[in-house]
């Protein structure tokens, strides 16, 4: 690693600036050190020595208390992905998120810290920037190619905190705290809050699907659970973006179907070629929800330039799949889409999120003609977190873990098929990329 | 302590009467049959009152008397009195060779015998270092300091006075190895009885037991047991030293002890320790305050570290009565205060206010009696235990120091997501039953009974959302140990075959105080362990345990935030094997003890934090490994004068899991990651001016290893802890025959980067100083 000096002047520079920066809220008094270090150093961007070339891989090693590598690879439809001997090795499970050519990754609380990883211009990827957090940031989006938006869901507080952060420096931006929902009640613990399922920008409005949550406690008042409280309706906060506010310009809802998207999954809405946006609603138990949900799974749309429910059209896709219900949904192009389908409900709360149940397919949806697909050729397999579904030429790139094997996939969409690819050593690939 | 002072006062008149009286001395060694130094034997005069001394660590003794002629008794358990009339001249200076022989009647006795009890427990089959603090109490360290030193054990601390660590024992670690204090189990005595802030100079000895743990240590130890044995004489003494140092250190112990004529007596421990804990901390990451953007490395002193702790234990009782051999009543009260600079295994969050406090309250009492052939002993603990988690602050800090106030809506807390003020009480029972009783001339059977008891309540004055333990959860567990001994003539072997009954059982409450959960388990445990002494100089030992450990009461019912209970958790198991042999000779001026032991571990159904991946965790057993490694010491004395001593340990920890949640484990027989496989120290030292000033040289060495499984990532971006290389200096003076004692010693004498777990630095060079005033 190599260490540039700097001035101390530059800190101080920077530490004053962030004095100029946080006065204007009032209440923060800073203080310097009465024994400031005289010789800081930071340390230049790093190059991690891993190829740009091919697809990036976030690939979740077996053993070892889960650590994630990003590996790269030209070819992935032949031989095996490891990270023997190659990759970038993080500090712990991390979440993978990309904006244009950029892919940032973020650890949990106890690994508090995120940077983002692009290319060097030298067909190597480099870290770029840093940045630590509080609360892990769960729930992401992008602003636009350059910017991210990343949000921290604590489990007990209304307020989210949605960091907005720059792809081109791998630095944060901005912070607002902001409420999506909160609905008090004379019991603190009972007080129902928001949990996210998509931060979706479309021209100069921020959609946030939620569900309500409260937490749960057993009958020793011990909090064992977050449940969700009101699971027969989809709800959206509509925000102004980029000039967030605290609060929603509106929450709009919908009782055709229930709560949009599943813990954990980024694309509870995704946003189709023609600027119209689709949500997905689950209802599943086994997919976090506390009581399933007596409305159907299913899609409904947002038109282009709207920022109310499209009445006149849902897709009921719990009735076209025979009781299937939906537990993801990217957008694939050309008003199709590719989704994950629980073909049953287990009925055991966050089942849909282990090892233990291997029910899920993949599906082509038509959005517009209100089809559904299944995907030849992949078994039926578990899904934890993903990042989005990477979508180049009219195929996806999927990594399918079933009870005793992980392989990549690729689907063609047009034709709904898939082709088994290499062998995952590991337990799966949590998202592939592009930096190039 | 009045009285004290006035036989000081005497003693000191004495001293310079016999000065004034042109005084003759007689100097000697008391040594066996086979020329090993015979240590505390009595050595009186017959003619003079019986006054007299004790031999002292190497079977020296010095007596002052004026001339004439005298009878010299020298006695020592297990050995022939020995009775030497000599004839004193005026002025001159008389050297004794005393040999005691063996007490061939009491040799039969299986309980006694000529070698020392330390030793003896060496010769057992049994895996054990013993190690006696005699020559350290001059050094300021703690109990960890010095155990750190054994062969097989590791170390990893996360910073200075006080901070927490993890101690490993052949790769198992942590609560998987037990603590007892005189035999009392130390479970749940809380934060402030831990080895971390001990004095060394409180403690006669240490025993630590590697994997197989003889009945006596009543407990679930997976993977060993440590036994912190406290000074047991029975005289008047006082031992009391102040050490100032670095890091604005202080710490000052005083143990004590007054005997009656009738036997009755009352002792003291007590310590207190205070440190700044302000060492600079080399290129840590400066983040923005407002947006938590990374601004660059900078060397900073910690400046929220602070320690303090403080202990008093007094203890009345009484020894050598027909009613008991001991007999006493001890209340222990202890306090401590902690500040965290960061959490112990992240840098990146800077904290500048949370701190914990700890408060316990112990009364306990212990009787020894040995009836004939049988030999009891008991003994019984209450307490009381306070821990306090501050995470009150409404600041966030970097490492420059500066803060900001946060803004009022957002109610995290430095560490936690929610400010909060968490207080944890626990009740504390633990009842100990031990009774050895000798049949004909070589068997023993001892029968064990350990009981233990928690009782878990919490509350948050800060957070009403945390729950954890506002109903009371409680916890017993019930070991019965029983254990048969066959021994040869002479030691020439030495056979124990144990068994051990673990009952558990856990419940929970809820407000009105009826059981909700239940959990039960029971299983059984047994071992063997063999030495064989073909000459009394040289053991080979063997020894296995299929051990268990139950779960904590964390593991089992949760956090109460993130962490659900699980009810089914299983008990981690692990079949543990030791050989090996002892060699320990002497000859004029040479002493050699050399120990190698190999051992093996298979350990399953590890308990570990299933990851979170959806929204909460839980205990679980996951993890499946073994352990095979090496570790020796050797330890040389010439002419009483020069010692050397060196530890060497190399293990492989090998991931022993076929399958991760069904997939093939691409880990599976490599070695796990981030845990020490190769390290070993050495001390070497010298006294000088007979024997007044004693320095040694301390080194150690732990060779670098990675963070994560060694065969994955791109070699050039290895996340690894470094090669470490720490020495220290312990320069120590002691005048008029050990009372005064004034000691210097430098740790980390080269400044290196000292880590024992990632990115978490320790301390740089330190020096302390250390005064201690020894009388009995």
């Amino acid at each position: 690693m190599k260490h540039l000096q700097i001035n101390i002047l530059i800190l101080a520079a920077m530490l004053l600036g962030l004095v100029a920066c946080s006065s204007d809220d009032d209440a923060p008094v800073p203080v310097s050190n009465p024994d400031p270090d005289p010789d800081p150093e930071v340390v230049e961007p790093e190059v991690t020595g891993q190829s740009s070339n091919g697809f990036v891989m976030a690939l979740r090693t077996t053993g070892d208390n889960e650590t994630d590598y990003i590996v790269s690879k030209e070819d992935i439809m032949t031989g095996e992905i490891s990270a023997a001997g190659t990759g970038i090795e993080l500090t712990s499970w991390r979440f993978f998120y990309p904006v244009g050519k950029t892919l940032f990754t973020t650890g949990y609380s106890e690994d508090n810290q995120g940077a983002a990883y692009a290319d060097n211009g030298k067909g190597l990827i480099a870290k770029k920037g840093g940045f630590i957090f509080e609360n892990a940031l769960e729930m992401f989006g992008a602003g636009d190619d350059k910017t991210l938006l990343a949000m921290e869901i604590a489990r007990n507080l209304p307020t989210r905190r949605l960091h907005i952060i720059d792809a081109e420096t791998g630095l944060v931006k901005q912070i607002s705290d902001i409420n999506i929902f909160v609905e008090p009640a004379k019991d603190p613990r009972e007080t129902k809050i928001s949990w996210p399922t998509a931060l979706q920008v479309r021209g100069d409005k921020l959609f946030i699907p939620f569900q309500k949550i409260k937490n749960e406690f057993d009958d020793k008042g011990a909090a064992v659970d977050l449940g969700t409280t009101d699971p027969d309706e989809a709800y959206i906060a509509v925000f102004s973006y980029p000039n967030i506010g605290t609060d929603p310009e509106k929450i709009i809802s919908d009782n055709r179907t229930s709560n949009i998207g599943v813990n954990g999954a980024t694309t509870g809405l995704i946003e189709a070629d023609n600027g119209d946006l689709y949500s997905f609603s689950c209802g599943a138990v086994m997919a976090g929800f506390s009581q399933a949900s007596t409305k159907p799974s299913g899609i409904l749309r947002i038109k282009n330039n709207e920022t109310e429910f499209d009445d006149s059209y849902f897709f009921n896709v719990e009735e076209a799949t025979n009781g299937g219900k939906l537990f993801s949904l990217d957008y694939a192009g050309g008003n199709k889409a590719i989704a994950r389908i629980l073909t049953n409900d287990t009925g055991n709360k966050w089942e849909a999120f282990g090892r233990t149940v291997f029910n899920q397919k993949l599906v082509i949806i038509d959005l517009e003609a209100k089809t559904v697909t299944d995907v030849a050729n992949i078994p039926l397999h578990a899904k934890r977190y993903t990042s989005p579904i990477l979508i180049e030429n009219g195929k996806a790139y999927v990594s399918i873990e079933t009870a005793t094997d992980a392989y990549v996939y690729q689907v063609d969409i047009a034709t709904a098929t898939g082709t088994k690819g290499a062998k995952i050593v590991g337990k799966t690939i949590k998202g592939f990329f592009r930096l190039k | 302590m009045e009285n004290f002072r006035k036989k000081g006062i005497f003693f000191l008149m004495f001293w310079y009467a016999i000065m004034c009286n042109a005084q003759s001395k007689i100097t000697g060694v008391v040594l066996d049959q086979k020329t090993n130094p015979v240590s505390e034997a009595s050595v009186r005069i017959l003619e003079l009152n019986n006054s007299g001394t004790v031999s002292d660590f190497d079977g020296r003794f010095t007596l002052t008397v004026p001339s004439g002629n005298y009878t010299i008794e020298t006695t020592f358990v297990g050995l022939k009195k020995n009775r030497t009339t000599i004839a004193v001249g005026k002025s001159k200076t008389i050297k004794l060779t005393i040999v005691l022989e063996e007490d061939i009647e009491e040799l039969n006795d299986v309980i006694v015998k000529g070698r020392t009890q330390n030793e003896q427990k060496r010769n057992t089959g049994y895996a054990v270092n013993v190690l006696e603090t005699k020559a350290l109490k001059n050094v300021t360290t703690d109990i960890n300091q010095v155990i750190k030193s054994i062969p097989g054990v590791n170390l990893r601390e996360v910073g200075g006075l006080g901070s927490n660590f993890k101690l490993a024992l052949n790769g198992l670690v942590g609560n998987q190895i037990r603590y007892f204090i005189d035999g009392v189990p130390m479970e749940n005595f809380g934060s402030t009885l831990t080895l971390n802030n001990f004095p060394i100079n409180l403690v006669k000895s240490i025993e630590v037991y590697k994997g197989v743990v003889p009945i006596s240590l009543g407990s679930d130890a997976l993977g060993g047991a440590i036994n912190i044995i406290t000074s047991n004489k029975k005289k008047n003494y006082l031992d009391a030293s102040y050490s100032i140092g670095s890091f604005n250190t202080h710490r000052t112990a005083v143990n004590t002890q007054f005997v009656n004529k009738n036997n009755y007596y009352l002792k003291l421990i007590s310590f207190y320790n205070y440190s700044d804990n302000d060492y600079e901390m080399k290129d840590v990451p400066v983040f923005d305050l407002e947006l938590g953007n990374f601004l660059g490395n900078v060397d900073v002193k910690r400046f929220n570290d602070e320690y303090t702790s403080t202990m008093v234990s007094p203890e009345f009782g009484v020894f050598d009565k027909s009613f008991a051999d001991q007999w006493y009543f001890r209340v222990t009260g202890a306090y401590n205060k902690n500040n965290y600079q960061h959490p112990d295994n992240n840098i990146l969050r800077v904290l500048g206010q949370f701190n914990t406090e700890g408060k316990t309250l112990l009364l306990s009492t212990s009787y020894r009696k040995k009836i004939h052939k049988l030999e009891i002993k008991a003994s019984g603990l209450l307490g009381w235990v306070k821990e306090t988690n501050d995470d009150t602050s409404t600041r966030k800090y970097n490492w420059t120091g500066a803060f900001i106030e946060r803004n009022p809506l957002d109610q995290l807390g430095e560490l936690g997501s929610v400010r909060s003020l968490f207080k944890l009480t626990d009740r504390v029972a633990s009842s100990q039953v031990n009774a050895k009783y000798s049949l004909k001339r070589n068997h023993l059977i001892e029968a064990n009974y350990a009981f233990n008891y928690l009782k878990r309540k919490g509350e948050d004055e800060v957070n009403p959302l945390n729950a954890a333990f506002r109903a009371p959860a409680v916890l017993s567990k019930n070991i019965a140990g029983l254990a048969y001994t066959l021994k040869g003539l002479n030691d020439f072997f030495n056979l124990t075959f144990f068994g051990k009954q673990y009952l558990f059982s856990a419940h929970q409450e809820n407000i009105t105080g009826e059981k909700i959960e239940d959990v039960d388990f029971s299983g059984t445990g047994y071992g063997a362990s063999l030495s064989v002494s073909p000459i009394k100089e040289l053991s080979v030992k063997a020894s296995y345990e299929k051990a268990y450990r139950i779960p904590e009461s964390y593991e089992l019912l949760g956090n109460g935030l993130f962490i659900r209970p699980n009810f089914n958790l299983q008990p981690e198991e692990s079949d543990n094997i030791n050989l090996g042999t002892r060699l320990n000779t002497s000859f004029s001026w040479f002493k050699l003890t050399f120990d190698a032991n190999f051992f093996y571990r298979k350990s399953i159904d590890f308990i570990r934090l299933k990851r979170p991946e959806g929204v909460f965790s839980e205990f679980d057993n996951i993890t499946n490994v073994s352990s095979t490694g090496i570790e020796s010491g050797i330890k040389t004395v010439f002419k009483d004068k020069i010692e050397a001593q060196f530890n060497i340990t190399y293990q492989d920890i090998i991931d022993k899991d076929r399958l991760d949640e069904g997939i093939e484990n691409a880990a599976y027989n490599s070695r796990v990651p981030n845990i020490p496989y190769f390290f070993f120290n050495t001390r070497v030292g010298a006294k000088f001016l007979k024997n007044k000033l004693s320095v040694y040289w301390n080194y150690s060495f732990t060779e670098s290893y990675f963070l994560k499984t060694e065969n994955n990532g791109n070699p050039l971006d290895k996340n690894d802890i470094p090669a470490q290389n720490v020495h220290g200096l312990d320069i120590d003076y002691s005048w008029k025959e050990g009372r005064y004692n004034l000691s210097g010693s430098i740790t980390n004498l080269t400044d290196a980067l000292v880590f024992d777990n990632f990115r978490i630095q320790k301390p740089g060079r330190a020096f302390y100083l250390k005064l201690r005033y020894f009388l009995q």
